[in-house]
């Protein structure tokens, strides 16, 4: 097996795992920290921090990945926004892979669902695989 | 009182109020922090310069917070809920780099076409956010739908 996840290791349609987090004040001071203007946060969590614990639970579940990995397009359909402190879980999962003008890409869906189950954040990316 | 992202004429704005962001190594070493996103193509100078990008560039996806940003103060958080965010990332953004998020409503009169750009106007971000969200009546639903004008003897109101 390879040290890191490769393009041939990932396989259309699998569940890479689900994840769990609280958005409490824990959570939420470093980024109140980084956007001090929109500090302090005290109602709804907003869209952009909601985008970066989708990339933490990404990076989390997808390990090892091969240094140099690239971003290229992200869909993002925001359902609702919720509560501070509130109990979220994202579902990561690949949506396919494909090699296009000699570079490798892979797909991604994340859900993020609170603890009813209702969907928050459904996001579509598209990473240029390294390795 | 009209919402953020009326005008007073009750039409809905015809650009985002822009939002802009300095992106830093601090900032960035923060963010790989708080997102666990250690990719060295964001923190290690050694390798990022021996890669295609040829140097440190920042996370895509801290690209996307003062475009988020954006469309909360044109939008107002409660309309917020029922955005489809569609974007390419066009160009990297390095430490030093000052970038702006904006938009320009589209024809449609319910999707703005999106951006974020670097100081001296470089595109790195690129696409559209729709908003899903039911219309207000006279608001979007005007821009949508242009008024039609009435058939000679027709005694139907224009829709």
């Amino acid at each position: 097996m390879s040290a890191v996840l490769t393009f041939r290791d990932f396989q259309p349609g699998a569940i890479l795992g689900r994840r769990s987090l609280t958005l409490d004040r824990a959570l939420l001071r470093p980024w109140e920290d980084l956007f001090p203007a929109e500090a302090p946060l005290s109602t709804a969590v907003p869209a952009g921090l909601l985008t970066a614990m989708m990339l933490r639970t990404y990076a989390q579940l997808v390990t090892p990945r091969p240094p140099g990995n690239i971003r290229a397009r992200q869909r993002f359909e925001l359902l609702a926004l919720p509560p501070v402190g509130a109990r979220v879980t994202t579902e990561l999962r690949c949506l396919g892979k494909e090699i296009r003008n000699g570079r490798r890409q892979v797909h991604f869906g994340a859900e993020m669902c609170d603890r009813a189950g209702s969907p928050l954040l459904i996001e579509r990316s598209t990473i240029l695989w390294a390795a | 009182m009209a919402g953020r992202s009326e005008t007073a004429a009750g039409q809905i704005r015809s650009s985002l109020i822009e939002s802009s962001l300095k992106v830093d190594d601090a900032l960035i070493r923060r963010y790989a922090a708080m997102t666990r996103d250690g990719n060295p193509l964001h923190l290690d100078p050694a390798f990022a310069a021996a890669t295609p990008m040829g140097g440190i560039i920042a996370h895509g996806t801290l690209l996307l917070a003062p475009l988020w940003q954006a469309l909360e103060q044109t939008l107002g958080r409660e309309r917020l809920a029922g955005i489809v965010l569609d974007i390419r990332f066009k160009r990297p953004v390095r430490p030093g780099d000052v970038i702006t998020a904006g938009g320009t409503r589209r024809r449609d009169g319910r999707s703005y076409d999106v951006w974020v750009e670097a100081a001296d106007g470089t595109r790195v971000i690129e696409g559209t956010a729709l908003s899903t969200a039911t219309p207000a009546r006279g608001t979007v639903r005007t821009l949508v739908q242009p008024r039609k004008k009435p058939k000679p003897g027709s005694r139907r109101p224009p829709v």
